[in-house]
């Protein structure tokens, strides 16, 4: 059984880092680091942990409106309390994006993440639903980005449904030629309900640099 | 009773009238039917009458000239050729196409037509008739006549020009047929209106000069034309310099990341787990800086090079769209049949 302060999903932060623009009839890859912290309160006080957390994605634009994303990230986190419990992370996640009108992309997906504790594992599946906002600046060679995701279903090995759970980001693109380079700011919050007298909530945070470069052009 | 006898009379009257045209030509065939049989004292009064400015009857320029050559053939046959020449001069004056046949004609009469060619000088151009010309294979057909030999000088003139294409500039007798390919002087098909055959003559014999006109309408049968795309107005051109204005939306833009970091660290968060938002002040800082950069950049080189190249290439297609018009417009353009009408006076 892993302890109260198990990582939780990372699936909302990741999609921001390594989304790449929408357009038309292309394949693009992008690679990304996340410095991770992680909060999780569950009656016991505040256990902190961090770490560092590496991914990949790809996505194929299936229109020139629609794309289709994959994601792969693994890392660990190390605990920096005494009470909190270091472990190491996995995910897969698969979002199917919009472009819709004035910068607005529409997104939902799904993703399972895993966490490995020296006693226990535990599994997170979510579905997420949300829009990103993009904005250019200087004629388009840098993007503002804008993000907010709802979790509206979220299963956890051994935890009630939590009764909020939502994800946001910002941060900023800069494009340099066919390469991306990418800044956000993200966070995943989770409100559980109370069991035991105790309320859980977990918080996930992180700092994330990606580069992101277009593969092919059909 | 009374509509009958008014149908009779208008009967009568309407007789009359053609009685009346008809009868110079009856005058004119009577006479050379006597001119035929020899008869020619019984011929020349009939002849003189048509001629005489007492003769009653409308007479036609050709009814006019076929009376003057039969008085001149008369008046040779019987021995006088100096009036016979004097007649012959007269039809020829009125018409320099008049030709006499060697089967029909003596050869003292021929003689004396050739002397009254010789002692007069007149110029002549038929009208042309309406006719549609290929430009391509077909050519404008003009015809002109000299008495006897002259230097000769046509050319086809916007009517109401000076300037125009010589198409015939050397020395002629008799009937010739000159050409016109439709071009004007700068090589193009000439544009449609109403044109000149202006013929200048000079007689090598007598040095007398002569002249001629003839006006025709030209136009052009033309196969649709598609138009040209219009000049792009302002509105379909993005702007291609930035001013203090997309600046400051930059810098909002980068303030805007900002609020956003700063957004979800503070309101989203949550509190209870005492998050420090150390990576959310780092991208704020980023925003700043960025949006900074941006105003900075924005306000040093206010070209837009994205715009400058979308405007670019918008004018690109814009031409190459109406050079492909143009090419198809003068595929059809080269198909232009002229349409020659006929005119009477001087101009539009």
């Amino acid at each position: 059984m892993m302890s109260p302060g198990r990582v939780r999903s990372l699936a909302a932060l990741v999609p921001l880092l390594a989304a790449p623009t929408v357009a038309a009839q292309t394949v693009s890859g992008s690679a990304f680091v996340t410095l991770a912290e992680h909060r999780v309160d569950a009656g016991f006080g505040v256990e902190p942990s961090s770490g560092v957390m590496g991914g990949a994605a790809a996505a194929v634009s299936l229109t020139p409106r629609v794309e289709l994303r994959l994601t792969a990230l693994a890392g660990t986190l190390e605990r920096d309390s005494a009470t909190a419990e270091s472990r190491d992370v996995a995910e897969v996640a698969l979002a199917g994006r919009y472009r819709a009108i004035g910068g607005v992309v529409l997104e939902a997906g799904v993703a399972t993440r895993t966490y490995t504790a020296a006693v226990a594992r535990q599994r997170w599946s979510s579905l997420h639903i949300g829009a990103e906002l993009r904005v250019p600046l200087l004629g388009g060679r840098v993007e503002t980005v804008g993000r907010l995701m709802l979790l509206p279903l979220v299963a956890v090995t051994g935890l009630d449904q939590p009764d909020l759970a939502i994800a946001a980001a910002a941060g900023l693109d800069y494009h340099i030629g066919p390469v991306t380079l990418g800044l956000a700011y993200g966070l995943e919050r989770y409100d559980f309900p109370t069991q035991e007298a105790a309320a859980r909530a977990e918080q996930l945070s992180g700092l994330t640099v990606s580069a992101r470069v277009r593969l092919l052009a059909i | 009773m009374r509509i009958s006898a008014l149908a009779v009379f208008l009967a009568l009257a309407g007789s009359g009238r053609l009685t009346a045209q008809d009868r110079t030509a009856e005058q004119v065939n009577q006479a050379r039917a006597l001119y035929e049989r020899l008869e020619i004292e019984r011929a020349l009064p009939l002849l003189r009458q048509v001629i005489s400015p007492q003769w009653q009857f409308p007479v036609t320029a050709a009814q006019r000239v076929e009376a003057y050559v039969y008085l001149g053939a008369a008046f040779t046959l019987t021995g006088r050729s100096d009036s016979g020449v004097v007649y012959f001069r007269a039809a020829l004056e009125r018409d320099p196409f008049v030709e006499l046949s060697g089967e029909r004609f003596t050869p003292a009469q021929l003689q004396a037509f050739a002397r009254a060619r010789r002692e007069t000088f007149a110029l002549a151009a038929r009208p042309v008739g309406a006719a549609r010309i290929d430009p391509r294979t077909e050519r404008i057909r003009f015809t002109l006549a000299t008495t006897h030999g002259a230097s000769v000088r046509a050319a086809v003139i916007p009517a109401g020009g000076t300037t125009g294409v010589v198409l015939f500039e050397a020395a002629t007798e008799g009937v010739r047929e000159i050409t016109w390919d439709g071009l004007g002087a700068d090589g193009r098909l000439a544009a449609p209106g109403r044109y000149e055959l202006r013929v200048d003559a000079r007689s090598r014999l007598t040095q007398r000069r002569d002249s001629a006109q003839v006006y025709f309408d030209l136009g052009h049968d033309v196969p649709p034309l598609e138009d040209t795309l219009p000049a792009l107005a302002p509105a379909a051109l993005l702007p291609e310099r930035s001013g203090i204005p997309s600046a400051t939306a930059d810098l909002a833009k980068g303030l805007g990341v900002i609020a956003g970091a700063l957004l979800i660290s503070g309101v989203l968060a949550n509190g209870d787990l005492q998050d420090a938002g150390g990576p959310a002040t780092v991208v704020a800082v980023a925003g700043a800086v960025t949006g900074l950069a941006a105003f900075v950049v924005r306000l040093a080189s206010p070209e837009i090079p994205a715009n400058v190249a979308a405007n670019r290439r918008r004018l690109e297609e814009r031409q190459e769209a109406n050079d492909a018009i143009r090419a198809r417009n003068a595929e059809r353009l080269a198909q232009t049949v002229l349409v020659i009408t006929p005119a009477a006076g001087v101009g539009p």
